[in-house]
């Protein structure tokens, strides 16, 4: 997952601590030092590290005035919330509405991955209803315009440029001119890249930025950035009123710490990370829950919102009845598979807590994707009578010999397929869903335990409509 | 046994080896300690191994930084010789009593190395023998063994039992620990349903015989235990019935056909770019673009810095004649006036630190310049302080010494130079740009080209980036303007059957140099860094360049080493191609934060070869790397 050395890093110190016997100024500042020194190697400023390290002496110093009170609960919470502080500047990002035509304007430097965010950012709107478009202001670089039509169209987005036209700024107002009389109510600018020591080009994005009077202009930066990513970040601000910042190229081993600095230099909330160079590798970013899967304690309320953006309100409804039933056929589980194939695997389980993040070494939620796609290939090849029956008994060898022909796979891997059947059906049957909504007895030991007990599993709930709605999903993300 | 004892000067004169060790030593580990090593600043580590066919040595070595004297000990790796630390000290006290500058042979000192090596090893003895009696007691506690003081083979075994048997015991603790976890947890399960107290009770006792769950594979086989548990099949009631049956029409009259992607409905129109002919522009391009002077690469860069370091040096020499004649007449008055003998290490502490922490705001990585600080402390302690000299100047000199020699290249970096050996053997020159994405590969790539052909060789481009939207027009529109030819196959190619082709085109069509094109990746990718290894182990190019941007923090570490690893790990042949040279990018945009070049230079090994300052075909120069040593110090 992102910042997973940071992370890693901080939560042992956390322990370190937790295991020593009294808690005294030497331990207290020894931790302090592994937590600088993370943070330094995460490419952080040094002048936020320093103030972050004041702020948690002076509210452990001003607790320690309490008598009675938990020390090392204390430390954690103030790591917690310095790190919160840090990442959130204290204000919310434009929204942009439906039915309203809204602009938006990409800016950063070179190489930081405007464009390829560009595009995510009007996918990502797209899936939400939004009507969004394309507008490449990037007159510059070579092959700019190419980019972004060649991304356009992978990602079905309207699009706007030109070949011959030179100047940013006319393209830019032609190009929201023609969107806003096409009825789109998300107009995206992406400009070329730029840095402070070229004022010219600085005038320049001034000038688009005066032309087309954007609602809202995203800092985008690149997460590798070391020490100069505070200067660069803070000459845009002071050049058009940057109101997001979203980091790129999360995926890496990046350290990340551009995006404190970016955070710091704009005093402007980071909206997005993209983790990727897939259209869907793109998260929103939230301060708190971000901060806490850092710290080894997951992100439930993000694995609850993506299951619930990728799979159809009809289709739970439908899968939680058969479930109920104990009825899984291989249509369930080819339903399973065509709503896990819309989620990048490593998002999802980097948002489970107790699995950690180096398990998951990039590509391997690839293959499990190819897996699930050459499943789906076999299962397009049965009939209804096939994928409706609940008795496995029915595959006989001249069935299975006619679906492998069909699907152009070898017998042996429907065979293998249909084992995988049997085992996931022999899982599914032993879960009952309770009419109560009595979710700790369907719910492994191990699995509440991580969860934070029954306290945990009940604030779960409440930010779920329903029971039926986890389970259902549950299995579909398991894969 | 120990195979070597060395001791030679800074200046690289042997002052005196160990003949009783009559050993050829098996390839030069000396010379490779020096050149890997002690050259590149990395002293303060703690030993060095060589492998060389045959051979598996570590060397260790201590410095007197006073009379410039280097001592280096040589044994077998496998042998973990104990005592090579003490008789690296005593042998250094010893020398140093009887050195002097003007003596060339030292053959009585033959004697003198003869007793300190039995005392070391005698002590090294004594100390095993000491463990020794400590063992059987806790031998006798664990096993009620009788062990035998004096067979060092039967030490060992004891030793290995013993450890064997505490982890048995932790296993056992963990079991316990496991047990605990599992009974509470299922008691919380009786607590809440008191009719499922059977199936509660088989699930404990299942549950007690494995560990906690960590990864989801575990937790699937927890569900199926919990499924044996649990019982049979339960009944369907009617109503499901009922309702499954009406289900089943509606079922089978809605099967669709596949579609992979998400099946939103396409629009009639996406490009609704105003159309113009494109043909005209870009000819008007081509004459402007076409001579954009001289390329930066071929300019010697003129600081006012190199003036001021002139001025710096003249004092220093006019002052030394008359701190020699003071120091003769004066010595001792000067010795209580500075009031110190020797540096120490607490003294370096202080000024180290400081220099560390603007080495890093200077973007240096942290690591680096953790690296970079243990080195200079090693080269200074034990030396005696100058007269009126402050320790945070001598750090600072120190430092600068280390700087400039791990900046300047060790080895040739004229490419013409060799473009005219391979032209001569009638094939093309092979340059691969690997990086992570979006550091200006390509941009750089038509930099070089550019000065290249300003240096009347024959350029060709290939197209490799078959993955990223616009990679090839990119290419395709610098080589128009530069009207040099490319080699392309579109996208979605495998990249390394298409270099493959663009070096036979080149071989056909006589280009002098073929520059490769790759696509960005980051260096956790674990397929995308299998498909550059295969590129380079099929095309062997010449140089694999790396390209990295100077903007780059800490991650430039992580980006270089694995990179290397990559190729290394990948490698089909016993000689692993690694990178060859750094092309640093984007230097107009950092002013004075510079590390990034000091940090890759020092992951890798490797010289920066190309120093890209801009967008246009004729920002790339060379590294300066007194400019940059001052700019990191200043």
């Amino acid at each position: 997952m992102v910042l997973a050395e940071l992370g890693g890093r901080i939560t042992r110190a956390i322990q370190q601590m937790n295991n020593v016997t009294i808690i005294d100024e030497k331990v207290l500042n020894d931790f302090l030092n592994e937590i600088t020194r993370a943070l330094l190697q995460s490419d952080v400023s040094f002048g936020l590290v320093e103030k972050m390290q004041t702020n948690i002496k002076k509210i452990v110093n001003l607790d320690d005035l309490a008598a009675g009170h938990n020390k090392r609960l204390i430390i954690e919470q103030a790591i917690f919330k310095e790190l919160c502080r840090m990442l959130d500047p204290g204000k919310p990002a434009f929204a942009p509405k439906k039915a309203k035509p809204s602009v938006v304007m990409f800016v950063g430097l070179q190489g930081a991955g405007k464009t390829t965010t560009c595009t995510k950012y009007a996918y990502y709107h797209q899936k939400k209803g939004y009507k969004a478009a394309l507008v490449c202001a990037d007159t510059f670089r070579a092959g700019a315009f190419d980019q972004l039509k060649q991304n356009a169209t992978k990602a079905k987005i309207p699009f706007y440029g030109s070949y011959t036209e030179s100047d940013p700024v006319k393209i830019a107002v032609e190009g929201v001119d023609r969107f806003k009389k096409e009825k789109c109510d998300l107009i995206i600018v992406d400009t070329s890249g730029r840095h402070k020591q070229a004022a010219s080009l600085f005038e320049e994005m001034r000038q688009v930025a005066e032309a087309t009077e954007p609602d809202l202009v995203i800092f985008v930066m690149d997460s590798s950035i070391g020490q100069a990513a505070f200067e660069q970040a803070e000459a845009f601000k002071e050049t058009v009123s940057v109101g997001a910042v979203i980091i790129t190229k999360m995926d890496g081993h990046a350290k990340g710490g551009g995006a404190l600095s970016a955070v710091a230099a704009t005093k402007s909330p980071v909206i997005f990370i993209g983790t990727g160079e897939h259209m869907d590798e793109f998260e929103v970013f939230d301060v708190k829950p971000f901060v806490s899967r850092l710290l080894g304690k997951g992100d439930w309320s993000g694995l609850v919102d993506k299951l619930q953006e990728v799979v159809p309100k009809d289709l739970q409804n439908e899968l939680v009845e058969n479930l109920s039933q104990g009825n899984f056929t291989l249509r369930s589980m080819y339903d399973q598979f065509q709503c896990s194939l819309r989620i990048p695997l490593n998002q999802l389980f980097s948002m489970l807590p107790g699995i950690s993040a180096e398990m998951m070494p990039k590509g391997h939620g690839e293959e499990s994707r190819v897996k699930m796609k050459r499943y789906m290939t076999m299962m397009d090849s049965m009939t209804n009578k096939e994928l409706d029956s609940p008795n496995p008994k029915i595959f006989n060898e001249s069935r299975i010999m006619r679906i492998a022909r069909g699907s152009g796979r070898l017998v042996r891997e429907v065979m293998e397929m249909l084992e995988e059947y049997k085992r996931i059906a022999k899982t599914m049957k032993g879960i009952k869903i309770p009419k109560n909504g009595d979710m700790s007895k369907v719910i492994p030991p191990q699995m509440l335990k991580q969860m934070g007990g029954m306290s945990g599993l009940q604030s779960l709930m409440k930010q779920m409509g329903s029971a039926k709605d986890m389970m259902g999903m549950f299995g579909g993300g398991g894969k | 046994m120990l195979e070597q004892l060395l001791i030679f000067t800074r200046g690289g004169l042997i002052l005196w080896t160990c003949k009783e060790i009559g050993n050829a030593l098996k390839g030069s580990p000396i010379d490779t300690l020096i050149r890997s090593c002690l050259l590149e600043e990395r002293s303060g580590a703690v030993s060095f191994n060589y492998d060389a066919p045959g051979a598996a040595y570590t060397l260790k070595w201590t410095f007197h930084n006073d009379l410039g004297l280097v001592f280096v000990a040589v044994y077998q790796r496998i042998l973990h010789l104990l005592y090579v630390d003490d008789l690296l000290s005593m042998v250094k006290q010893s020398f140093s009593e009887v050195y002097d500058p003007k003596r060339m042979a030292y053959d009585d000192f033959d004697e003198t190395f003869r007793q300190l090596r039995i005392e070391a090893e005698a002590r090294a003895e004594e100390l095993r023998k000491t463990k020794q009696v400590g063992k059987p007691v806790t031998s006798v506690k664990k096993q009620g063994q009788v062990s035998k003081p004096g067979l060092e083979g039967g030490n060992k075994r004891v030793s290995s039992e013993g450890g064997s048997k505490k982890d048995d015991g932790d296993g056992g603790n963990k079991a316990k620990v496991s047990t605990l976890t599992n009974g509470h947890s299922n008691g919380n399960h009786q607590m809440e349903d008191d009719s499922q107290e059977t199936n509660d009770l088989a699930n404990g006792k299942e549950n007690t015989s494995s560990n906690v769950a960590v990864d989801l594979s575990k937790l699937q086989k927890l569900r199926s235990k919990g499924v044996r548990g649990r019982g049979g099949v339960r009944k369907t009631d009617s109503i499901g019935n009922k309702s499954s049956k009406v289900a089943e029409p509606a079922k089978k009259a809605t099967k669709k056909n596949r579609v992979w992607d998400d099946a939103a409905p396409k629009q009639s129109k996406l490009d609704f770019t105003d159309s113009i002919d494109e043909n005209g522009n870009n000819d008007h391009v081509d004459i402007v673009a076409a001579d954009q002077g001289e390329s930066m690469m071929d300019k010697e860069e003129v600081f006012s810095s190199d003036s001021e370091s002139e001025d710096d040096d003249e004092p220093g020499s006019d002052e030394k004649p008359a701190q020699a004649k003071k120091k003769g007449w004066f010595s001792s008055v000067f010795q209580s006036i500075t009031g110190k003998a020797n540096l120490e290490r607490t003294d370096l502490g202080p000024a180290l630190k400081a220099l560390k922490e603007r080495l890093m705001t200077k973007n240096v990585a942290e690591e680096i310049a953790e690296k970079l600080c243990e080195s200079v402390e090693a080269s200074l302690e034990g030396k005696k302080l100058s007269s009126f000299t402050r320790i945070s100047s001598t750090v600072q000199a120190a430092m600068e010494d280390a700087l400039v020699r791990i900046l300047t290249p060790r080895r040739s970096i004229d490419i013409l130079r060799d473009v005219h050996a391979a032209k001569e053997q009638r094939k093309p020159y092979v340059v691969v740009f690997v990086g992570v994405n979006g550091v200006g590969k390509s941009t750089n790539l038509a930099k070089v080209a550019y000065w290249l052909q300003q240096h009347k060789v024959s350029v060709m481009m290939a197209a490799c980036d078959t993955f990223r939207s616009g990679a090839v027009e990119q290419l395709r529109t610098h080589a128009r303007r530069l009207q040099i030819p490319i080699f392309e196959k579109g996208y979605e190619k495998d990249p390394a059957v298409v270099a493959k082709e663009a070096i036979q085109e080149a071989t056909r069509n006589g280009s002098d140099v073929v520059l490769v094109d790759t696509a960005g990746r980051m260096q956790d990718n674990e397929p995308l860094m299998r498909a550059l290894s295969k590129l380079i182990n099929l095309n062997q190019p010449d140089l694999v360049l790396f390209v990295g941007e100077a903007l780059v923090g800490n991650d430039a570490v992580d980006q270089l080493s694995k990179f290397n690893q990559k190729l290394s790990d990948l490698s089909t042949s016993g000689n692993p191609r690694l990178i060859d040279g750094i092309l640093l990018t984007k230097f107009d945009t950092i002013d004075d934060k510079v590390g990034a070049a000091l940090s890759m230079v020092y992951i890798s090994g490797s010289p920066v070869m190309f120093v890209g300052c801009g967008q246009s075909y004729t920002d790339l120069k060379k590294l300066n790397v007194k400019a940059i040593v001052k700019t990191l110090l200043k």
